[in-house]
């Protein structure tokens, strides 16, 4: 897997290159001159590590010609600006992830990690998450190799909690991504599904965080 | 140069103590009132001193010139007409009213009385001087009332050739009661025209200090950190100029205060990045290459970037939550339920790292007006205070309670009993527990003081939350109790928020 970095810091350039080729990552550090690569090259990167205090450039403009290109490569965002209104700038610009400097470098390979799976389920790749593997394209769900059938809705709620896991999906945020903006569900709905899901891959996947959502922890 | 540093509070003298104030109104009116009784008291004792020289000249003129008219007529005229001992009736009944009394004519001749108009014997008629004073009591204005010690003056002629002797006596009660009048006259007049002077002035002074007052009270409503420019409702020059000086300080005010903000957060922002990439170089160091000591370094040095990032976030949070109060009218609907259920959401890996476990009791949403970031950035200092200081495993709780005016899945309203004052101002309020070892209250109020460390003795806190959450508080209108966790035993805080009644 192959992550390209912005970031024009070499003490955090270069550590943060290290620690991901540790993890066995390829990786590709731009420290300036940053031009513009075709769409296809930026589509051979898994994850694109995107520093905003880039001099010269904006890294924002440089997102937004990326995804103008029509490139999807999953872009983190790294930043020392932390407002709500930094955040929302950056993901309007269609950024998938935002991490604040100064950062746990342990947070950052989780979010790489994330991110990648969510690469894989876009590209209709094999996700996988502990004992279970995800087939995106054919919706297909395999536990210590055994196929599990889900209905549509129950694959897709699987699959955001999977790609998104070690973070907690507040119940707005699953209504949002399951149901789309009109928030029509039965507010026990939710519910409802995940004792499905526990039923089927095992009580101690999905965790819930009472009141606020569900998560499947981190696997490491 | 140990006398270098002075505290700003030096600048004054010591012994300055409190202002006495004197307001323009009292100084306007006891001046006024000493100018208006200082004028009408001078003009009366000017009028009486000019009205007696005057009077008392024309009087003795006027008696002069009769007596020698008289003295001229008695002359001349024939020695054997004995018709000047009567008046006139109808003349005499003419002058009883003016007082004819205030004067007297005698006239002698041949050592007899030959006309007289005051009741004397003879005797006293012929014994009279024709010049100096004698007492006789009169009668006031035709009244019984007798007025002692005033005398009369006599003025008196004689013609030794013809034997004739005129004597006139004026009394001089009619001067003294002359000028009495006029005086008082003048004394009344003047004290009307005083109080309805007095009475004007008040007016006026009062149209000129009204203003004065109510551009007090406008500057002295103003909000804390209102940096708008003052508006006062008046078209008086020396007002506006003083309004136009008002904004101008608030305006220089205004840019100071930001110029320090964005300088806390530029600072803020521009230490970020080396102190991420200390902590990026720390963290990629491999730790099995390195002897155990090395590693307890970089364990020291990671923890005190993580410090130093503390800091950093909460001084750019309460520069931040400065600058949104700044900008007075902020309130838009925010959903307590989402911002907590997000702030949960960032602690919750954490946690669930310690098996710990944290909890949102809540209904589906709480919608109430006030600033989103700053809700946010309250919730989030709490919450990670509550983190740090919780027990192991950590178990938190945060409950948000409707309220009794907003009426949820988990309230019913109007029929839960709870809720038997609908037209208060009780908002919604949330609660957050920990199973920590709680803080006293007296910690507590002294974590709200910037910089001050939170009272536990964890070490790692840069102090600045609490501060930060009080600030917030403050601005937002809400209320901030500590308890004990009866659940969880640790620290108990609740914020209160109030809620307006157009809301």
């Amino acid at each position: 897997m192959r992550i390209l970095i912005y970031e024009d810091d070499p003490a955090i350039g270069d550590a943060v290159t290290r620690r991901l080729q540790q993890g066995g990552y390829t990786v590709d550090w731009v420290e300036e001159g940053v031009a513009l690569r075709s769409a296809a090259e930026y589509d051979d990167f898994t994850v694109i590590i995107l520093d905003l205090g880039l001099p010269g450039e904006d890294g924002l403009t440089i997102l937004r010609g990326l995804r103008a290109m029509g490139a999807n490569t999953p872009v983190l965002i790294l930043t020392a600006r932390d407002s709500i209104e930094d955040r929302v700038k950056g993901l309007d610009a269609s950024a998938d992830d935002y991490l604040v400097k100064p950062f746990v470098m342990d947070e950052l390979l989780a979010r790489v990690r994330a991110l990648a799976r969510r690469k894989a389920a876009k590209a209709q790749d094999i996700v996988r998450c502990g004992d279970i593997e995800i087939e995106p394209a054919g919706l297909i769900v395999r536990k210590n190799g055994e196929v599990i059938e889900f209905a549509p809705k129950l694959f897709n709620l699987l699959l955001t909690l999977v790609v998104n896991s070690g973070r907690v999906l507040t119940r707005g945020e699953l209504d949002e991504k399951l149901y789309g903006w009109s928030g029509e569900a039965e507010s026990n709905t939710l519910e409802v599904y995940v004792s499905q899901l526990r039923r089927k891959l095992g009580a101690d996947l999905i965790k819930t965080v009472r009141g606020v959502g569900y998560i499947i922890p981190r696997e490491d | 140069m140990p006398e270098k540093g002075q505290t700003p509070g030096e600048g004054k003298t010591p012994e300055e103590g409190p202002r006495k104030a004197v307001s323009i109104r009292d100084i306007l009116y006891r001046r006024l009132n000493l100018y208006l009784a200082a004028g009408w008291v001078l003009a009366t004792l000017l009028t009486g001193a000019a009205g007696t020289q005057y009077f008392n000249e024309g009087l003795r003129g006027r008696v002069i010139h009769l007596v020698n008219i008289i003295m001229a007529f008695e002359t001349a005229r024939n020695l054997d007409e004995a018709s000047v001992g009567r008046i006139d009736n109808f003349l005499s009944d003419q002058m009883d009213d003016i007082g004819v009394n205030d004067y007297f004519i005698v006239v002698i001749l041949d050592n007899a009385v030959r006309y007289s108009t005051i009741d004397l014997p003879s005797e006293r008629l012929l014994a009279l001087p024709l010049r100096g004073e004698m007492s006789y009591p009169s009668s006031f204005l035709g009244t019984d009332w007798v007025i002692p010690l005033i005398d009369w003056r006599l003025y008196g002629v004689e013609d030794p050739s013809q034997r004739v002797r005129v004597i006139v006596g004026l009394w001089q009660g009619e001067v003294f009661f002359g000028i009495l009048t006029v005086t008082l006259f003048v004394f009344t007049v003047g004290l009307l025209i005083g109080a309805i002077s007095l009475l004007l002035a008040r007016r006026v002074v009062g149209q000129v200090v009204h203003p004065l007052e109510e551009t007090a009270t406008a500057v002295l409503a103003r909000k804390e950190n209102e940096m708008t420019p003052i508006r006062l409702n008046t078209r008086l020059r020396e007002l506006i100029q003083i309004e136009d000086a008002l904004n101008d300080l608030i305006a220089r005010l205004d840019a100071t205060v930001r110029r320090e903000r964005n300088f806390i957060a530029n600072a803020a922002h521009e230490l970020r990045t080396p102190l991420a990439a200390v902590r990026a170089q720390a963290e990629a160091v491999d730790l099995q290459a390195v002897t155990p000591q090395i590693r307890g370094q970089i364990d020291g040095m990671l923890e005190a970037t993580e410090r130093a990032s503390r800091l950093i976030a909460q001084l750019l949070q309460l520069a931040r939550s400065e600058a949104v109060a700044a900008d007075a009218s902020d309130a838009e609907p925010v959903d307590l339920v989402s911002i907590a259920r997000d702030v949960i959401a960032q602690f919750t890996p954490e946690i669930l790292e310690s098996r710990g476990d944290i909890e949102l009791v809540a209904p589906d949403a709480v919608t109430l007006p006030g600033n989103r970031e700053l809700i946010y950035a309250l919730l989030r200092i709490l919450l990670e205070n509550a983190v740090k200081y919780a027990g192991s495993p950590k178990q938190i709780i945060v409950t948000l309670d409707p309220g009794p005016n907003n009426p949820g899945p988990n309230n019913p309203g109007p029929n839960n009993p709870g809720s038997t004052n609908p037209g208060s101002q009780a908002g919604p309020s949330i609660c957050i527990e920990d199973n920590g070892s709680g803080m006293s209250e007296a910690d507590f109020q002294k974590a709200f003081a910037k910089f001050e460390r939170l009272g536990r003795k964890s070490g790692d806190g840069a102090g600045l939350g609490l501060s930060i959450v009080h600030d917030i508080a403050k601005r937002q209108k809400l209320r901030l109790m500590r308890d004990q966790s009866p659940q969880l035993g640790g620290l108990k805080v609740t914020v209160s928020f109030t809620r307006s009644p157009s809301a």
